[in-house]
């Protein structure tokens, strides 16, 4: 079993709660013990079913616990991510998926090439390559929806991370909770104490066993925030810069504790398809094949200049 | 000196109706309302039943008077409504009750002549007593009051009976003062629509609780009388018996009943129940009983004048050894009725032993005067139901029961027929001789007898009995072995009752009657439900069934046999008591409440719930051993429980399964077992509980991931056995045994337990029977038989896969034998995986597999492909319409929903098909260079720059962002607005053209199409200008 037979079994079931999510992921017997995925490099080796879910995310395939999907995930609808530059056009297969949906797109696609490869923790990437005209034409057929610049376009919709509005909250009361501070110079959290969130603005993590909730602290309040945006928010403060972008490669790196919010990761993703890369001689996160115009807007939402 | 003595009198009761009246006020309100709220009997709080149940037992006890005794008598009289003495009697008599009661036996008392005799002594100072049945003790109140208690329903319709008067006591002392003798009819009593008969019991809990109202039926202990008419004048008298007015050094009944010796029925309980009654502020209850204490009393007497009556009243009570012989026909009488009584009652009222029907040991004379329940001894109309039921008269049975005083001359009967149900067995008369006088025993409840239970619980304590005056305490009274054994726990344990039939109202409180009670007040627990589950069927069928002990195996066969043989009565008397006595069932009539108890209950004590054993082995061969916490789906996701490796955190896995929990040294939990606690919330618990062994077999399992913990081995499936290194050469050899290859044995180098090992690889090939013994190793054995499985695939629910991702069929046998299998009729073909299958069998629809006797179905369907749109994630941005984005669709949240495109910043003008479709995407400011976005409501077409004649020659074009669509002009030529609209559409593309930008993409197509734009807008602006 794979993660292609687990999309296809949350796609039958359209949505649900966590716990059967975490049941269908047992059920697929997709535990194998293999933590070799890196995620966030502070964190432990996450769970498989958590690189699944985060996946899954990252390439618009299902949406967790968002709005509609609060206590669990929900499937969204098959579409096409187009995308197009001066070099090439092409469109990623994302969210729900069947077998009679596929059977379709590969008898519409039929004049187009439509490559199909596997990755890691994720379902097979799906890329019908082609004219617009002719997606455009797939999609319909098939009756799929088509996002036209679909990186762009998500990453036009999304607010800077400056500009984000965090939730204002206390920070949490009572004993046994282990707080850290995010160290941007360090690229590592470090343990702190809870007045040092009142005298030094910066985001800081309170962890009680599996609970972990970040703050963006300032003098006077406090934020409930991402993780991911906090840490750019701590970077722009911190006026560091760890985007790097080859214009050469078309690749966008960067180290894997400032992996971007999902959502910007989720464009940079549809360019092409592919899950980022883990560099080990960079120690790095490739993002490979992504245009300069997205990168620039990526960096620049991220308040970050690709270097 | 009567002067004086009338005004004391008087001044006491004017006391006593006052502290009456408060106590009454504070505590019948609440009484009846919870009665009513409740079923009958036990809706109330073990603090407060006990006198709210007494109060109503005291209605059901009552006794008819004069006036309406011929109504008792006949079955057809019309019911009376209660009057005033009904209640107020018993008040009445409760006070006294505070006259210390001299210790030791009296020996001249005489119970009662002095209730019939002295009552008229009372105004003029002399003497009185309470007229109760002889024997009666002051410890017997309390055990009355136990017994009515839990006999008598609470009744709602109660609460308008009794309080004809607002103070009984007060009418029943004016009554007194002023010469009257309140009317009390037990008739009244049955006035009351539903009325049923409840046979009250004398010293053991009733089951009764489903009564819709009370009953007029006397509870007379079984040593007390077999009274079923009382005389008028028996009856005033007994309204006059209350007249215990005295002084505490004045002798009286109270006090001689105190002084009784060992020979105390249970009866003899009565006053002094009715005495802690009267502190609770009961009186009603007392003088009911009282009523019906006075009522044998004085059948008693005017049996014991007329003709001798099978009663059992005074003589034994003073003095065993006065303890009339009975004779053949005597003997039978009044334990007999008991028995016959209640199995007549169990037998031929199926109504009654369903509701109502409160079974005693103590004599149960119905009383009851309605005629719902002729077919019962009601008074002297005895109608049997169909049941071996006679009518016996009194005067068939001359021999005298008890000795009488002269003054119970007095009384004189207008009859003195009892009647009673056919004895299949005799009182056991010579028994009662031989039975040694015993101190009670405290608190020694194996015993059953009343006394100890009494003793046993503080409230009602048979050795002390607080008065109204303050008194403290009374000596303990002893009663004679034979009238505890004749208690309705002993005939229970003697087989004459059935074991499991009607619980007895024991002392009250007594034992059982705390723990029912407590089962009615939500504080039940398992136990106290599993106690009210076996209601039902003793109220049914078990309540007629003889017990499942030997005992009552020779108690039946005695008594089909030797009904009137003493000796057997004897022996049964004298069998050793063994039981326990059972504590009170609730009636079967309560089912609304039961699912609230089983849920209580089952929220209080929850069953233990498994810890599965789960092992990975990773892609180098390391296993990793874990527990896996069972979960039910309303338990919280979170838990911390508390094992023997400290608190756990325990997060939900799926609906079934927390997840694992993996502790350093599970060896030592996989061998000797381990338990987890944890405390949901203030009335729930959660208990996890590993067996502890040593073999462990692991397989597959359909929910779960890895290798989980299973029962034993099955043929034909992979297993992983974990056993102890001690076991490792026996777990080897019947792993042999099975036909399974040599499993690989890894040990703590990769990542068994210490002291274990995982074998890896077993495949049970022959089935093997288990041992004899309970061996661990059994589970090593597979069974004989054969299995269908289906695994794999995509499982949409229980037996449907999804349609392209079918099950792998599988069939595990026995491989010695030939197996065929069939899928929907097609003989199957085995693949190289060992998976079956065959022509058509993952087409969609339903099929079915078949290997011998064992068959299973499977349905293949495909999914339904409805997945909307949604707004998972919204941007909100000030002057600009919402966007969301779902998957990797952004779009314009509205009430349409439109799509969104992009444009470059600097052509944020779009340009649609139809003129007049123009649309302005305005930039984002906070990120330079970024493009437009915009979500217009039609096809683009062209992005234009929102100023073609101020923009860059060189720089700027005419982007075709949409399809290529030829221009049109609008249906309909539009009003003013749309006129508008078709000149900007119009301007914006001859600017741009005057403006000589160049099209992009540059081919022939765009330049083309964007001429014949050129021209639409030209012709359009002729038009409109």
């Amino acid at each position: 079993m794979s993660a292609n037979d687990l999309l296809l079994l949350l796609s039958a079931k359209t949505k649900g709660s966590w716990m059967q999510f975490r049941a269908a992921v047992e059920e697929l017997h997709l535990r194998t013990g293999d933590t070799t995925a890196i995620d966030d490099a502070d964190s432990d080796e996450l769970p498989r079913y958590h690189r699944l879910r985060l996946n899954l995310q990252r390439l618009a395939h299902v949406e967790f616990r968002a709005k509609g999907c609060e206590d669990g995930w929900r499937v969204t609808p098959p579409t096409l991510a187009l995308f197009n530059d001066e070099q090439h056009t092409s469109a990623v297969l994302c969210g729900a998926r069947s077998p009679r949906l596929i059977e379709r797109l590969r008898g519409a696609a039929n004049c187009a090439t439509t490559l199909s490869t596997r990755q890691e923790d994720a379902p097979d990437r799906i890329v019908i390559a082609g004219t617009i005209d002719m997606i455009r034409a797939i999609a319909a057929q098939a009756s799929v929806n088509l996002q036209e610049q679909a990186p762009a376009t998500l990453l036009t919709a999304l607010p800077p991370v400056d500009e984000h509005r965090p939730n204002k909250r206390g920070l949490p009361v009572g004993p046994g909770w282990q707080i850290d501070r995010f160290s941007t110079h360090e690229a590592r959290w470090i343990g702190t104490t809870r007045e040092q969130t009142s005298a030094q603005r910066g985001l800081y993590r309170f962890q009680l066993g599996f609970q972990r909730f970040y703050f963006y602290c300032n003098a006077a309040d406090s934020y409930e925030i991402p993780v991911q945006v906090g840490k750019y928010l701590a970077l722009r403060r911190s006026r560091k810069k760890v985007i790097h972008y080859d214009q050469q490669r078309r690749s966008l790196s960067v180290p894997p504790i400032f992996r971007p919010p999902p959502l910007i990761e989720r464009a940079l993703i549809l360019c092409t398809g592919s899950l980022p890369a883990y560099d080990a001689t960079t120690g790095t996160l490739v993002y490979a094949d992504i245009p300069p115009s997205v990168a620039r807007l990526a960096a620049q939402i991220l308040r970050q200049e690709a270097a | 000196m009567r002067l004086i003595t009338l005004a004391g009198l008087a001044v006491a009761a004017a006391t006593i109706i006052a502290i009456l009246r408060f106590r009454r006020s504070r505590s019948r309100k609440e009484d009846f309302e919870t009665a009513a709220e409740e079923l009958p009997l036990f809706g109330v709080s073990p603090e407060q039943g006990h006198e709210s149940l007494y109060r109503s037992a005291a209605l059901s006890t009552s006794v008819p008077l004069a006036g309406e005794h011929s109504g008792l008598q006949s079955s057809g009289t019309q019911p009376q409504r209660p009057t005033a003495g009904e209640c107020d009697l018993d008040t009445e008599v409760t006070e006294p009750m505070s006259v210390p009661a001299a210790p030791g036996p009296h020996p001249s008392a005489s119970p009662v002549s002095t209730a019939t005799h002295d009552f008229p002594s009372l105004l003029g100072g002399r003497e009185t007593v309470v007229a109760q049945p002889p024997g009666t003790i002051p410890a017997q109140a309390e055990h009355d009051r136990g017994h009515e208690c839990l006999a008598a329903p609470s009744n709602p319709s109660l609460e308008t009976a009794k309080p004809a008067v607002d103070d009984p006591t007060l009418t029943i002392l004016q009554e007194y003062l002023v010469g009257t003798e309140p009317e009390l009819t037990k008739a009244a009593y049955d006035d009351r629509p539903g009325n049923r008969p409840v046979n009250a019991l004398l010293d053991s809990p009733t089951r009764e609780a489903t009564v819709p109202s009370a009953s007029a039926r006397v509870m007379i202990p079984i040593h007390a009388a077999v009274a079923t008419e009382l005389p008028p004048s028996a009856a005033s008298s007994s309204r006059m018996s209350p007249t215990t007015h005295r002084s505490p050094s004045e002798p009286s009944l109270r006090a001689e009943t105190v002084e009784k010796p060992s020979g105390v029925a249970g009866d003899e309980l009565s006053l002094r129940s009715r005495g802690t009654e009267s502190e609770r502020s009961e009186p009603q209850t007392s003088s009911l009983n009282q009523h019906a204490a006075l009522s044998a009393a004085q059948l008693t007497t005017t049996q014991k004048i007329d003709q001798p009556a099978p009663l059992l009243i005074g003589a034994p009570l003073r003095d065993p050894s006065t303890r009339p012989v009975i004779t053949d026909a005597q003997s039978s009488l009044i334990p007999s009725e008991v028995s016959h009584y209640e199995r007549s009652e169990q037998v031929f009222s199926p109504s009654l032993t369903d509701k109502a029907t409160v079974q005693s040991s103590s004599l149960l004379v119905d009383r009851e005067a309605v005629g719902d329940r002729q077919d019962r001894a009601i008074g002297t109309e005895l109608q049997p139901a169909g049941g071996q039921m006679e009518e016996i008269s009194l005067e068939e049975h001359p021999a005298p029961l008890c000795d009488l005083p002269p003054d119970n001359e007095m009384l004189q009967p207008t009859s003195s027929r009892v009647s009673i149900w056919t004895a299949d067995r005799e009182e056991p008369t010579g028994a009662m001789d031989d039975q040694a006088t015993t101190p009670p025993s405290q608190g020694s409840l194996e015993e059953n007898q009343p006394e100890v239970r009494q003793s046993a619980d503080s409230k009602c304590n048979l050795v002390t009995t607080p008065t109204a005056q303050g008194t403290p305490t009374e000596p303990p009274v002893e009663i004679p072995e034979e009238y505890k054994r004749e208690t309705p726990q002993s005939l229970r344990e003697q087989g004459d009752l059935p074991d499991n039939g009607p619980a007895f109202t024991g002392n009250c409180p007594s034992p059982g009657l705390t723990e029912d009670l407590a089962d009615f007040t939500e504080t039940s627990s398992a136990h106290s439900f599993a106690e009210t589950e076996s209601e039902v069927d003793l109220t049914s069928t078990d309540a007629i069934s003889p017990p499942e002990t030997g005992e009552l195996d020779i108690t039946s066969e005695d008594l089909a046999n030797n009904a009137i043989e003493d000796g057997i009565a004897r022996r049964k008397l004298q069998r050793p008591r063994q039981r326990k006595p059972r504590p009170y069932h609730p009636p079967s009539s309560t089912p609304a409440i039961r699912p609230t108890k089983r849920d209580a209950s089952t929220n209080g004590a929850p069953r233990a719930l498994p810890v599965n054993v789960r092992l990975f082995i990773d892609r180098d061969g390391y296993c990793q051993v874990s527990l896996l916490p069972g979960r039910k789906q309303d338990m919280p996701q979170t838990l911390c429980a508390k094992g023997p490796t400290g608190d756990e955190i325990l997060t939900a896995l799926q609906d079934n399964w927390y997840q694992d929990i993996e502790v350093q040294h599970i060896g030592t939990l996989l061998k000797d077992g381990a338990q987890w606690d944890v405390t949901i919330d203030d009335d729930r618990t959660a208990r996890w509980v590993l067996s502890g062994r040593d073999v462990y077999v692991l397989a597959s399992h359909n929910d779960l991931s890895g290798w989980v913990s299973t029962t034993r081995l099955q043929l034909g499936t992979p297993h992983i056995v974990l056993c102890t290194t001690r076991r490792l050469d026996e777990v080897l050899a019947v792993i042999s045994d099975t036909g399974s290859p040599t499993p690989t044995i890894n040990d703590e180098s990769f990542g068994a337990p210490q002291g274990w090992r995982v074998l890896q690889g077993v495949l049970p090939s022959r089935p093997l029977n288990p041992t004899d013994d309970n061996d661990v190793l059994n589970i090593l054995r597979p069974a004989a038989g054969t299995e269908i499985t289906l695994g794999g695939g995509i499982r949409l629910e229980y037996n449907t896969w999804l349609a392209g991702y079918p099950p792998m069929i599988a069939v595990h046998a026995d491989a010695s034998h030939e197996i065929r299998v069939s899928i929907d009729g097609q003989p199957a073909t085995t693949n190289q995986d060992g998976s079956l299958t065959a022509p058509g069998w993952d087409a969609v629809g339903a099929h079915t597999v078949v290997c011998g006797n064992t068959s299973r179905t499977y349905t293949l369907r495909y999914a339904e492909e409805t997945w909307d749109l949604w707004d998972p994630y919204t941007f909100t941005t000030p002057g600009k319409p919402t966007l969301s984005c779902c998957g990797a669709i952004v779009r314009q949240t509205a009430e349409v929903p439109r799509p969104t495109i992009l444009t470059a910043q600097s052509n944020p003008v779009i340009i649609g098909a139809i003129a007049g479709q123009v649309y302005y995407a305005r930039s984002r400011g906070d990120v330079y260079g970024a493009p437009c976005i915009a979500s217009p409501s039609f096809k683009p077409v062209w992005a234009l720059p929102a100023a073609p004649l101020q923009s860059k020659k060189d720089t700027t074009r005419i982007l075709q962002i949409g399809q290529a669509l030829t221009p049109r002009t609008p249906d309909c030529p539009a009003d003013r607005k749309q006129r508008g609209r078709v000149l900007i559409w119009a301007s914006m593309i001859l600017d741009a053209h005057k403006k000589h930008l160049r099209v992009q993409p540059a081919t022939d197509d765009a330049q083309s199409l964007w001429r014949e734009y050129v021209l639409q807008a030209r012709t359009l602006r002729r038009l409109l200008k």
